[in-house]
C-alpha cells in the first residue's frame, strides 16, 4: 500500500534539495564576486561606490543569510577574480556543475519551476528554475543545429571525394582542388540552408535564445525595480509616447 | 631476380610519385604564402583613413528628427534638363554604398551627366525609434523629404530611385502621392514578396523562405527582445546567404588579392560599408517582414499606411525597374513582378548580370546602371527631348497633374 505522505515527503525533500542547489549556487557566486570585487577596489572605495557595495552585499545576504561579508573579505586571494568568473559562467550554464546528469538537472528545474508558488520566497527560485531550463533548451537547440551543420559538411566531403582524387592532388592541382572543394562546400550548405530540417533547427536556436534573453531582461528588470531605478519596460513606454505624440504632431501640422 | 628487380622499380617509381607531390604541394604553399605575406604587408601599411567612403560632397539641407536629406554639389557646371533625382536606401543598410569610391559611384555618375541629386539619410536608430512604423517612415520622413525637394524645384514634380527596402518605400509614395513624382526608378526592389519559388535557383530566395517559415508571433518575439531588428542579425542572415564566401573572403580571399593595394582598398571599402549595418526600428520591422515577407500584403492590394490602401495602379509616372539576374537576396521574380501592376506604357526594366550589390558597386555596372537611368531620365522626363514613355501616356502625366 502506498503511504501518501511518504510520497509527499519523498516530493519534499526533493524540491528542498533543488532549493538548497539554487543557494548554494546563489552563495558560491555571491561570494567569488564580492571577494574579487573586494581585490580589486584597493584603495579604499569612494563613497559612492562604497554605498554601492553596501547595498549589493544587502543584495547578496538577502539571497545567502548565512554568508560573512567580513570572512569572505579576509580570505581573499589572488585567484578569486577567477572564481568568481568562473561562477558567474556557472550560473549561465548549469551543466557546468552537473555534466553527468542534464535530464536529472531538467526534472529538478522543472519541479521548482511548476512548485506550488504559495510563499513570495519562492518566486525567484522559480524564475531562476524556469531561466536555467530555458539555458538548457538552448543548449539543445544548439545541439541540434549543430548536428544539421555537420550533416552538411559530411555531405560536403562525400560529395568532393567522389569528384576529386587523391591523384588529382598529387599532379599538382592544388588551386583547383581547394576551388572544387569551395564550390561543393558552397553547393551543400545551401541545400542544407533551404532545407525544412535546417530551417526548423534554426528557428529553434533563434527561439531558445530570445526566450533566454526576454528571462535574462526580467532579471535585470527586478533588479533595477529593487534599487529604484527606471527599469527597460518604463523607458520603453515613455518611448512609445512620445513616437505617437510626434506622429499627432506630424498629422497636426499636415492639417494646418 | 625479376620479381625483385620490379619491386625495386615500383618502390622507385613510387617515392618519384611521391617526391613529385611533394614539390608541388610545397611549391603551391610557397606561392601562397609569397601572396599571403604580401597580403599581409598591404594591410600592415593601410590605416582607417586610407579606407574612405561616401566622399562626394553633399550638404544637409532639411532634416527632420533623425533623417536626413543631403544635396550633392555639383561637379559640372551644365545642368541636365531632367527633374532632380532623390535616392533612398532601406533601413537595413547604409546609402553609401551609392557612393563607394571615385571610380564606382552611382552619385558621381548622375552628377557628372548634370543630374540634381539628393540622398536620404534615415540616420542610426536606436531603441528609441524602435515604435516608428512604416507609415512614419514613408508617408511621414520620405512624404517630408520629397515636399522638401519639390518645394525647391519651384513645386515641380521630382524622380525618386529607390533602392532595395527604399525602392519599395518609394514605389508605395509614388502610389499614395503621385503628384510630387515625375519618374520612379527601382533597383534590386522587392514588390511580390514570394515570387516564383518554384522556379528559385539554388540560393536564391532564402530570405523570403526562412521568413515565410515563421509565424508572426515568433517574428514578432525576436523584435520584441531586441527593441528593434538587430543590424548584427540581418548581416548574418545576409551572410549565411553566400556561406562560402563569407567564410573565406578574410582568409583566402585576402591572400589571393595578393597584396595588390587598389584591390585591397575596395575590398576594405566594401567591407566598411558591410559593417556598418545599423538597427531596423521594431515596429517597421514588424511590419516589414509580416505584412509583406510573409503576407505579401502590397500585390494583394491589402497593405494600408497611415489608413490608406496602397494600390500600385495608381503609380502615374514612368518607372524604371533595374535588377541583378544574380541577386540572392530579392529574387527576380519577386522584384520584376511590379510589372503587372504599373500601366505597360509607363514601365521599363533593365536586367543586370551580377549580384544585388553589383548592381552598385562592380566595374561594369557603372555603364550599364547610371548609364541606363540617365538616358531613361532624358528620354521619359526631358522638357526638350522626345518623351518616350509621355508619348503614349494618358493625358494625366505627373507635371500635369501637379500643375
Amino acid at each position: 500500500m502506498t503511504d501518501k505522505k511518504d510520497g509527499i515527503n519523498q516530493a519534499f525533500e526533493f524540491w528542498q534539495n533543488g532549493q538548497d542547489a539554487f543557494f548554494n549556487a546563489q552563495k558560491d557566486l555571491a561570494e567569488g564576486f564580492a571577494k574579487s570585487m573586494a581585490q580589486n577596489f584597493t584603495p579604499k572605495p569612494t563613497n559612492m561606490v562604497a554605498q554601492g557595495f553596501d547595498a549589493w552585499q544587502d543584495f547578496v545576504k538577502a539571497w545567502a543569510p548565512g554568508w560573512d561579508p567580513a570572512t569572505a573579505m579576509a580570505t581573499a586571494s589572488t585567484d578569486m577574480f577567477n572564481k568568481g568568473r568562473d561562477a558567474v559562467f556557472s550560473l549561465f550554464d548549469p551543466s557546468t556543475w552537473m555534466t553527468q546528469t542534464p535530464e536529472q538537472l531538467k526534472s529538478v528545474l522543472q519541479s521548482i519551476a511548476n512548485a506550488p508558488q504559495f510563499a513570495d520566497l519562492v518566486f525567484p527560485q522559480a524564475d531562476m528554475a524556469t531561466m536555467w531550463q530555458e539555458t538548457l533548451d538552448f543548449q539543445n537547440a544548439t545541439s541540434e543545429f549543430a548536428e544539421q551543420m555537420h550533416v552538411a559538411w559530411l555531405n560536403s566531403y562525400t560529395e568532393y571525394s567522389k569528384s576529386f582524387s587523391l591523384e588529382d592532388l598529387q599532379s599538382g592541382k592544388v588551386k583547383e582542388a581547394l576551388d572544387s572543394w569551395l564550390k561543393i562546400a558552397n553547393k551543400e550548405l545551401l541545400d542544407m540552408q533551404s532545407s525544412q530540417e535546417f530551417m526548423d533547427a534554426q528557428k529553434k536556436l533563434m527561439g531558445t535564445a530570445t526566450r533566454l534573453r526576454k528571462r535574462q531582461s526580467e532579471a535585470a528588470q527586478t533588479w533595477a525595480e529593487a534599487y529604484q531605478m527606471p527599469t527597460r519596460v518604463e523607458i520603453d513606454d515613455l518611448t512609445k509616447t512620445v513616437s505617437e505624440l510626434k506622429r499627432e504632431v506630424r498629422e497636426l501640422k499636415r492639417k494646418l | 631476380m625479376t620479381d625483385s628487380s620490379d619491386e625495386l622499380d615500383n618502390i622507385e617509381l613510387k617515392q618519384n610519385e611521391f617526391g613529385e607531390a611533394y614539390r608541388a604541394a610545397w611549391e603551391h604553399m610557397v606561392n601562397e604564402g609569397v601572396k599571403a605575406f604580401k597580403s599581409s604587408d598591404t594591410l600592415s601599411k593601410i590605416s582607417q583613413e586610407d579606407v574612405q567612403i561616401a566622399q562626394t560632397p553633399a550638404d544637409v539641407v532639411f532634416q527632420v528628427d533623425k533623417v536626413t536629406l543631403s544635396r550633392y554639389r555639383p561637379l559640372v557646371e551644365t545642368r541636365a534638363d531632367v527633374p532632380p533625382v532623390i535616392i533612398s536606401y532601406g533601413l537595413f543598410g547604409r546609402q553609401t554604398m551609392i557612393d563607394l569610391q571615385e571610380d564606382r559611384s552611382l552619385v558621381r555618375n548622375l552628377l557628372s551627366a548634370g543630374v540634381e541629386v539628393y540622398v536620404i539619410d534615415w540616420g542610426n536608430p536606436t531603441r528609441a525609434d524602435q515604435f516608428l512604423t512604416l507609415d512614419d517612415y514613408i508617408l511621414g520622413y520620405m512624404r517630408d523629404c520629397v515636399e522638401f525637394a519639390v518645394a525647391e524645384n519651384d513645386g515641380n514634380p521630382i524622380t525618386m530611385l529607390g533602392i532595395c527596402e527604399g525602392g519599395t518605400f518609394a514605389t508605395c509614395l509614388a502610389a499614395l502621392e503621385p503628384k510630387l513624382f515625375a519618374g520612379l526608378c527601382l533597383t534590386i526592389t522587392p514588390i511580390d514578396f514570394i515570387g516564383d519559388p518554384e522556379n528559385f535557383w539554388r540560393g536564391e530566395g532564402f530570405l523570403n523562405k526562412w521568413v515565410q517559415n515563421m509565424t508572426e508571433d515568433e517574428v514578432n518575439e525576436i523584435i520584441d527582445v531586441h527593441g528593434n531588428m538587430p543590424g548584427e542579425l540581418t548581416g548574418a542572415i545576409f551572410s549565411s546567404l553566400t556561406p562560402i564566401a563569407s567564410m573565406t573572403k578574410y582568409n583566402l580571399g585576402l591572400t589571393r588579392l595578393a597584396g595588390n593595394e587598389a584591390a585591397t582598398l575596395n575590398f576594405l571599402r566594401m567591407e566598411k560599408w558591410i559593417a556598418d549595418r545599423p538597427d531596423h526600428p521594431g515596429a517597421a520591422a514588424k511590419q516589414w517582414f509580416n505584412q509583406l515577407y510573409r503576407e505579401n500584403q502590397l500585390i494583394k492590394g491589402d497593405f494600408k499606411l497611415d489608413g490608406r490602401y496602397v494600390n500600385l495602379g495608381h503609380i502615374a509616372c514612368p518607372v524604371l525597374n533595374i535588377y541583378a539576374l544574380q541577386d540572392h537576396i530579392v529574387p527576380v521574380s519577386c522584384t520584376k513582378a511590379l510589372g503587372k501592376y504599373v500601366r505597360p506604357d509607363l514601365y521599363e526594366e533593365i536586367g543586370f548580370q551580377g549580384g544585388h550589390v553589383g548592381v552598385f558597386v562592380s566595374g561594369k555596372a557603372q555603364g550599364v546602371v547610371a548609364g541606363g537611368l540617365v538616358k531613361w531620365l532624358e528620354a521619359t522626363q526631358s522638357t526638350v527631348q522626345p518623351k518616350a514613355a509621355a508619348k503614349v501616356a494618358s493625358k494625366k502625366t505627373p507635371k500635369k497633374a501637379a500643375k
